[in-house]
């Protein structure tokens, strides 16, 4: 896994140093700023020495954890703007995914198993329409007619300016905030459930004591950011986060419940589902705890691999709601010529994407238990 | 058997939880409006704060001493931005470290100058300093001496008063710790300072042989600038020097100061200092920066102009400010930005650039929305490389001019957007443009004429250099063109493929459009000129880069400048003058262009001490450029700009650059 990811710490540097000019190039558009000062800026940011310098110089730094400094946003550490910027498109991105693929694969099983009814025919025109629609054009309809026809949600950005004046927060302490105690109530829910399964073994129950659980949980956290004196700043965070949340989220749902279609019809016709309807078994017994678990293994890994790549998936996103994410920061990076910004931000996408893929092969055992036991 | 509406309690429950935050998104804005918002409290003459009775003290008050902040949106100026500035350290703003549009639309109106310029007219006129007029230096001995009288009671935002020790600790801090960037040009040394020896090359190096030696605060409101020569325009009363530079709080800066100066790295520590708290001289005061989102400034109380009436270019407006602070929202693309317009949500979108044209008709269907064109203070150009035969044989260039209609590339393929252009002066600026000069290079580019009187003018010009053709373009008994074949040089020999670098039609429409039809222009007389759409930032790399034996690697090149301040155009020299060729010392002179009788006149122009006297020069140097033709100026596109008129009354909209060259007006702009 380490000899991968040097492998494509040592493409993403060459690919990056085979672009045309550096980050000088910029000051050429300013008659006022003399030759010198452009050959002093490429002395003073190492651009001057023989290109396997720069190489060593930034492995070495990388490995020490020193991403080094920014060339179009000095004096600011590329460390500290990845760290400003990772927390938003998490929150954006992570919600996104996980509503999509949530109720894409609630739908795709359904509509698997509706196949040939109108509901069908609707839902993957549907699907197909908003897998293929061009999405900068739908995100703008989008941010048109919720922000500014409707008037329901603001015109992008992540934060109204005028009430974050004189905070005792900082976007980014609430977003990390915010995200924190998201992941806290998942694995409260998580330790719940397993509790629930130790206790009692009827489905019924269990399931009835998982939805309780999960209400609980959600009403628990709620009450908690409502009662903190933070509560109108991550309300405004999640009034924002709406929109291009939907917006991403349909377009992501279209493929997941299509794939889930797909890998349903085709769990369907095992036979295993003719023995379970030989049992006896009620038609929604049959879907939900025979055929869609089945066709939940191709969903989780795109969804862990989706995951894995959210920090430089949502470009578009972030241009049109401008939202300052990862993905802005990435395309910025590329047109002012900011090698060291925009390698930061892809090693980062790298890293995740390793780590995926090992979730990935890990929740496939423990999902699929012929593979566990192979 | 599971129950078929079993999930129902789970759906409630996140039904409730959507609600919630809905209502606290609610309650948030409504709070915002009344417990949070702080009011301006009115700053008496002297400028300190008081508090009037009916209004609450502000919890929010801010470091600079007694300033209140104000966020009521109906005396904020807000302002949409599409980049995020990337410092908020004056020092740093105008350093070739961080350099950029976006801190200049934030820190600007913070700054103060002992002399500014008036728009949009461009004359020069006294800020700190007590005399209309810029003192002329005397001479002293060896060194030339120039006084400036200040103001006496001038007070920073925090009440300070404003003395000549800040300007000289300016000027002082600036030189040793060797800013760069636009500093080069404001400090304007004579010599670089040894802390800077060999690391510095640039200051001192710019200014010919006259320059800076010291800036001293002779009393505590009399500044005295000693030169090693008697300056010129170009440095002092026009061009960017020390009558115009930044002056920044010393009191403030001082302890920053000392600590950079004993670190490892003084200039980095300096530079990294935080902008937050700095006093400002201009009408707003820097109070915050949220990354990704938004900056803020508030009203400076104690703004010295406030009140004064500015007379220039015709127009008379009163200096303000007017608002009680200016929000910067950051937008991450221009549709956003005119939608975040249309909803009210920004005043006036600033953008360097300007706004791409097809935005125009979602902001024409608004009646609250206003959209104006400013001519640029730029040119688009196609350049030779004058290295290589042969373009750099006046007559091919001359031939090339000839053959190219601006008028009907402008007109009839680009709809008439861009406007041609022929004299290196914009005609936005009425300081310096010169009518007559534009004609006559017009009247030599065969401008307005028939493609019938083109072609016959250019093979007129190339026949008599010595060149030839296999078949010869003209235009038959009937009245039809005959292409041209196979043009052949004075030496006998077929001109061999030219290459013409243009930008891709993605990257910019008309230049790539322009690209296009010179190549095309070219191939019908026989001259064969490939076109090739390059992407913009490998044709840099190319034309200012690729230096093989001496000579750049291009044939000609489209491309185009932006020409800094246009009160007095240095933009000559650093373009044509011989000290700035690229091949020689990496400069913007990317043609080769060296011309004796040129940079005689361009020495003449920096020494000139009037503006009659820089004029005429400034005449004669376009003159040179159109007849010599290094360039062939191609056309400009002006910049187009909306704002929300229902909002916001803008004392005049028609200036050089844009309203955002004026960084949105934010000291003359009154909400309604």
């Amino acid at each position: 896994m380490a000899g991968v990811f040097f492998v494509f710490l040592t493409l993403l540097f060459t690919l990056l140093h085979a672009m045309p000019g550096d980050i000088t190039n910029n000051l050429i558009g300013n008659p006022n700023i003399p030759a010198s000062a452009r050959e002093q800026l490429r002395q003073e940011l190492g651009l001057d020495l023989p290109l396997w310098q720069q190489y060593l110089r930034y492995i070495t730094n990388f490995f020490r954890g020193n991403l080094g400094m920014s060339f179009s946003r000095a004096p600011n550490s590329v460390a500290s703007i990845l760290a400003d910027a990772i927390p938003r498109t998490v929150f954006l991105i992570a919600s996104a995914t996980i509503l999509a693929y949530w109720l894409g694969f609630k739908t795709g099983k359904i509509v698997a198993w509706r196949r040939g009814s109108r509901s069908e025919h609707v839902l993957v025109t549907a699907g197909v329409f908003f897998q293929t629609v061009f999405y900068p054009w739908f995100a703008i309809v989008m941010l048109w007619l919720f922000g500014l026809i409707l008037g329901w949600f603001p015109l992008g950005r992540f934060i109204t300016s005028s009430l974050w004046n004189a905070t005792p927060f900082t976007p980014r302490e609430m977003f990390t905030w915010m995200i924190l105690s998201a992941v806290a109530a998942l694995a409260v829910y998580a330790a719940a459930t397993m509790v629930i399964r130790r206790i009692t073994r009827r489905p019924t129950t269990r399931a009835t004591a998982q939805r309780v659980a999960g209400g609980a949980v959600v009403a628990v956290l709620v009450a908690a950011w409502w009662a903190s004196p933070a509560r109108v700043y991550a309300a405004d965070i999640v009034h924002h986060t709406i929109l291009p949340v939907i917006t991403l989220a349909i377009v992501n749902y279209a493929a997941v419940m299509l794939l889930t279609r797909s890998s349903m019809l085709e769990t369907m016709k095992e036979d295993y589902i003719l023995t379970a309807r030989a049992k006896g078994l009620d038609e929604k017994t049959i879907r939900d705890r025979h055929a869609a678990r089945n066709a939940l293994l191709p969903v989780t890994t795109s969804m862990v691999l989706a995951l894995a790549t959210v920090v430089g998936g949502a470009i578009v996103t972030e241009t049109i709601f401008s939202w300052p994410g990862v993905g802005l920061l990435i395309l910025d990076g590329i047109t002012m010529n900011d090698t060291p910004l925009v390698m930061g931000g892809l090693a980062i996408i790298g890293v995740l994407a390793l780590i995926g893929h090992l979730v990935a092969d890990v929740l496939y055992a423990v999902l699929d238990p012929r593979i566990r036991l192979a | 058997m599971t129950p078929k509406r079993g999930g129902r309690p789970l759906r409630w429950v996140a039904l409730i939880a959507a609600l919630s935050v809905l209502a606290a998104a609610c309650a948030g804005n409504s709070e915002s409006a009344t417990g949070t918002a702080s009011e301006t409290i009115p700053a008496t003459e002297g400028g300190d704060a008081t508090t009037a009775p009916d209004e609450t003290t502000p919890a929010g008050t801010d470091s600079t001493g007694g300033t209140a902040t104000a966020t009521g949106p109906a005396d904020t100026y807000r302002l949409g931005i599409f980049q995020d500035p990337i410092t908020d350290n004056p020092w740093a703003d105008s350093d070739t470290c961080c350099n950029s549009v976006w801190n200049r639309y934030v820190l600007n109106t913070t700054y103060g100058f002992l002399y500014d310029l008036s728009y949009p007219g461009l004359e020069p006129r006294a800020s700190l300093a007590a005399i209309e007029e810029v003192p002329e230096p005397v001479q002293e001995g060896d060194v030339w001496v120039a006084q400036i009288p200040m103001k006496e009671d001038v007070l920073w935002s925090d009440g300070e008063p404003v003395t000549a020790h800040d300007v000289a600790f300016t000027w002082e801090t600036a030189y040793e710790f060797c800013l760069s960037g636009n500093w080069t040009q404001m400090v304007s040394a004579a010599q670089p300072h040894p802390n800077c020896g060999g690391g510095n090359a640039e200051q001192g190096a710019e200014t010919g042989s006259v320059g800076v030696l010291s800036v001293e605060a002779k009393d505590d409101y009399t500044v005295e600038v000693t030169f090693n020569g008697k300056p010129g325009l170009a440095i002092w009363g026009l061009g960017n020097g020390v009558w115009n530079m930044f002056v920044f709080p010393r009191h403030h800066w001082e302890p920053i100061v000392e600590e950079a100066r004993n670190s490892d790295d003084p200039k980095d520590a300096l530079l990294n200092a935080s902008g937050e708290g700095v006093p400002a001289l201009g009408p707003t005061v820097f109070e915050e920066h949220v990354k990704g989102s938004h900056a803020r400034t508030v009203k400076n109380p104690n703004h010295h102009e406030t009140g004064t009436t500015v007379s220039s270019g015709g127009v008379e407006y009163e200096t303000g400010p007017f608002v009680d602070g200016v929000d910067f929202t950051l937008y991450g693309s221009q549709d956003a930005a005119v939608l975040g317009l249309a909803a009210g949500e920004v005043d006036l979108l600033l953008n360097s650039q300007g706004m791409a044209v097809g935005l125009q008709d979602q902001v024409s269907d608004n009646p609250s929305l206003a959209a104006v064109i400013n001519p640029q203070n730029g040119f688009r150009y196609l350049g030779f490389n004058l290295m290589r035969e042969p373009m750099s044989d006046l007559a091919f260039r001359r031939a090339m001019a000839v053959i190219i209609d601006k008028e009907y590339i402008t007109d009839n393929l680009l709809q008439g957007v861009p406007y041609p252009v022929y004299s290196a002066i914009p005609k936005g600026n009425l300081a310096w443009h010169d009518e007559e000069v534009e004609e006559e290079i017009k009247a030599d580019e065969m401008g307005g004429a028939s493609h019938q009187e083109r072609v016959e003018e250019a093979v007129r010009i190339l026949k008599e250099a010595g060149y030839s053709w296999e078949v010869e373009p003209h235009y038959d008994e009937k009245g039809n063109f005959v292409p041209g074949e196979t043009l052949i040089g004075p030496d006998g020999e077929p001109i061999r493929q030219l290459e013409l670098l243009s930008p891709t039609p993605g990257y910019d429409p008309f230049r790539a459009t322009f690209g296009q039809q010179i190549a095309a222009s070219a191939l019908e007389m026989g001259i064969p000129v490939a076109n090739l759409p390059t992407d913009f930032n490998r044709i840099i790399d190319i034309v200012y880069n690729e230096v093989v034996d001496g000579e750049l690697q291009y044939d000609m090149v489209v491309l185009g400048w932006q020409l800094g301040n246009p009160a007095f155009p240095t933009f000559m020299r650093s373009f044509f003058g011989a000290e700035n060729l690229t091949v020689v010392t990496g400069g913007n002179n990317n043609t080769g262009f060296n011309n004796p009788e040129f940079e005689a006149l361009l020495d003449e122009f920096d020494q000139a001490t009037s503006l009659e006297e820089a004029k005429p020069i400034m005449s004669e140097l376009q003159r040179i450029i159109g007849r010599e033709k290094p360039y062939v100026l191609l056309f400009e596109s002006g910049i187009l700009e909306f704002y929300n008129e229902e909002r916001i009354d803008l004392p005049f909209t028609e200036l050089l650059g844009g309203i955002q060259t004026l960084d949105g007006m934010q000291a003359y702009v009154a909400v309604r």
